[in-house]
């Protein structure tokens, strides 16, 4: 119910709202997406991942390193291509980081994780001196940008952003399009067996154990799940935007999605939605003082935990009866 | 009575401590054994090693003819093997439907007619949609229970039922456990409340230490003079 509606009104925004506000509605749609991905791993398998960036960058690098150095095998660097691949290698990473990790508990797997994305941060910092963000796009391939990932500085994509869907506010319905069908997707895996094993797992995993759930299997499976949507708006952030940078393997991006999903509401999927908006709309009238705003965040964190621990979405469930 | 479990020199050591002690026994189909004995004796353990939490230090266990020794809880649960804990273990953000569906489901049996048995079987019929945190600790141990026979387990381990539970609480409970020993389930239940339990086993089985020190009719191994020493002491028929 509450979907649908949500959707329609924020369908309609395009038609009274500026290029600006447009673009900044776009990326919390992105980032609704991803915060529910780590909704989904946290929330419903308990998983306490501080490494979930890890799988954005990968989509979002995939697709932008396909698209820079092959732009002429575009059966292979199409967004459509790049963005399976990067899912690929979003699910090779995870269950690579998931089978020595997910045996560990609390602390030991959030560490684990967290570390994992310095790793792949220096990865793209040291393989990417060999050209600028500025370089032409090469004529055909060249073996002197095959690693090239622009190190800090990244790489720009002239032909995604507004060139890839037309204008903005094309960019917008389309990435509307997707955080919908991205949600929905992650909701239908929490209703289905994995979401009730899942749901085990995080409550007593002794006891998940004892009714006969595989507790290495099904925290594996719930972390490939996780990052394939993950990588997915990762590589729908490169392909909304034209761009691509470390800030992609930062951590300021992991906890603004925490954020979010403390704030939209935890174990509900599209509680990221109103914890999205909120995030990206406040982020943008504190953008003048990136101090204030990191402190105003922290305050609204510690309201949020202190006296509406079940987030906004469910407090709206309630007051307007919506399901 | 074929044997449908067969425990061999089964030894538990934590260090210096040996917690279960060289402890066999075998249990047929359909048979129920009450296990008991002061606290500390590895009744818990020796749970615990039957259903994999704790892998033996030497000895073995074989279930339905079949090694299950090494094999991990999952794995001995799938076989047929369920089980409740001392402390209840249970879902708190998971409804009582959702609770005793979650095991149907993931041996691929007939939801609907299971968790509704189940839950009729333990008192918590209507009580489906009710989340497991709002349960009594009552409810909690029936809840408990009925995820443990929903799957229709060969072999069932009871884990102090009765414990934690108010005399005038344990009569549900009760109601529960006669039930499943009408339906001839093999069980083995460990329990403290020797009153309660005599009336449902016609076996037990005491330890202390670690080791099994009387194996037999409920009746002569309570008379046992060992046993008496060691756990029941001379009034407990009186308590």
């Amino acid at each position: 119910m509450i979907l649908p509606a949500l959707a329609a009104g924020l369908g309609i925004l395009p038609l009274g709202l500026n290029p600006y506000a447009l673009i900044v509605l776009t990326f919390a749609y992105i980032y609704a997406a991803a915060a529910a991905s780590w909704d989904l791993l946290a929330g419903y398998a308990g998983q306490l991942s501080f490494g979930q960036v890890a799988f954005f960058g990968i989509g979002g690098y995939t697709v932008a390193l396909l698209a820079y150095h092959f732009p002429y095998w575009y059966w292979l660097s199409n967004p459509i291509s790049a963005t399976v691949i990067g899912i690929l290698a979003s699910v090779v990473f995870s269950v690579f980081i998931g089978a020595s990790s997910v045996r560990m508990r609390g602390p030991y797997f959030a560490a684990v994780t967290f570390i994992s994305v310095i790793v792949l941060q220096q990865i793209v910092i040291i393989f990417g001196d060999c050209g600028a963000q500025s370089v032409a796009l090469p004529t055909r391939f060249d073996w002197a940008h095959k690693y090239c990932t622009g190190g800090q500085f990244g790489l720009m994509l002239p032909s995604y952003g507004a060139a890839l869907f037309g204008d903005n506010r094309l960019t917008y319905w389309a990435s509307l399009l997707y955080m919908i069908v991205s949600l929905a997707s992650m909701m239908l895996v929490v209703r289905s067996r994995y979401g009730l094993y899942f749901k085990c797992i995080r409550d007593d995993e002794i006891a998940a154990q004892a009714i006969g759930i595989n507790l290495t299997k099904y925290k594996l499976i719930a972390f490939a799940i996780s990052a394939v949507f993950c990588s997915v708006a990762g590589s729908w952030y490169v392909l909304a935007t034209g761009m691509v940078n470390t800030d992609m393997f930062g951590y300021g991006y992991n906890f603004l999605w925490i954020e979010m999903v403390v704030i939209g509401g935890m174990t509900t999927i599209i509680g990221t939605i109103p914890g999205a908006l909120f995030v990206g709309i406040v982020s943008e009238l504190l953008r003048a003082n990136a101090a204030i705003a990191l402190a105003v965040f922290a305050a609204i964190f510690v309201i949020v935990v202190r006296f509406l621990p079940e987030g906004i979405l469910p407090l709206l469930r309630r007051k307007i009866g919506l399901r | 009575m074929a044997d449908l479990l067969k425990v061999a020199n089964l030894t538990r050591t934590f260090g210096g401590l040996v917690a279960v002690d060289n402890v066999s026994f075998d249990l047929g189909a359909g048979e129920m054994l009450g296990v008991v004995g002061p606290n500390g004796a590895g009744k818990t353990t020796l749970f615990n090693l039957l259903t994999g939490f704790l892998k033996a230090s030497s000895g073995s266990i074989r279930f339905n003819g079949k090694d299950i020794t090494r094999l991990e809880p999952h794995e001995i649960s799938l076989l047929g093997i369920s089980r409740t804990f001392q402390q209840v273990r249970y879902f708190q953000g998971m409804t009582v439907l959702e609770t005793v569906t979650t095991p149907i489901i993931l041996r691929k049996g007939n939801v609907k007619k299971a968790a509704a048995e189940a839950l009729e079987a333990v008192g918590l019929k209507g009580k489906e949609d009710v989340l497991s945190k709002s349960l009594t600790y009552m409810e909690l141990k029936s809840l408990e229970i009925a995820r443990a026979i929903v799957t229709g387990p060969s072999l069932l381990l009871l884990d102090e039922p009765f414990g934690g539970l108010a005399r005038e609480e344990t009569e549900g409970i009760a109601k529960i456990l006669k039930r499943l020993h009408e339906e001839e389930r093999t069980a083995i239940i460990i329990e403290h409340r020797l009153g309660e339990l005599v009336a449902l086993v016609e076996r037990l089985m005491v330890m202390n230490f670690g080791k099994k020190i009387a194996d037999g009719q409920s009746k002569e191994v309570l008379d046992a003079e060992n046993v008496i020493e060691a756990y029941v002491g001379r009034g407990w028929k009186s308590q």
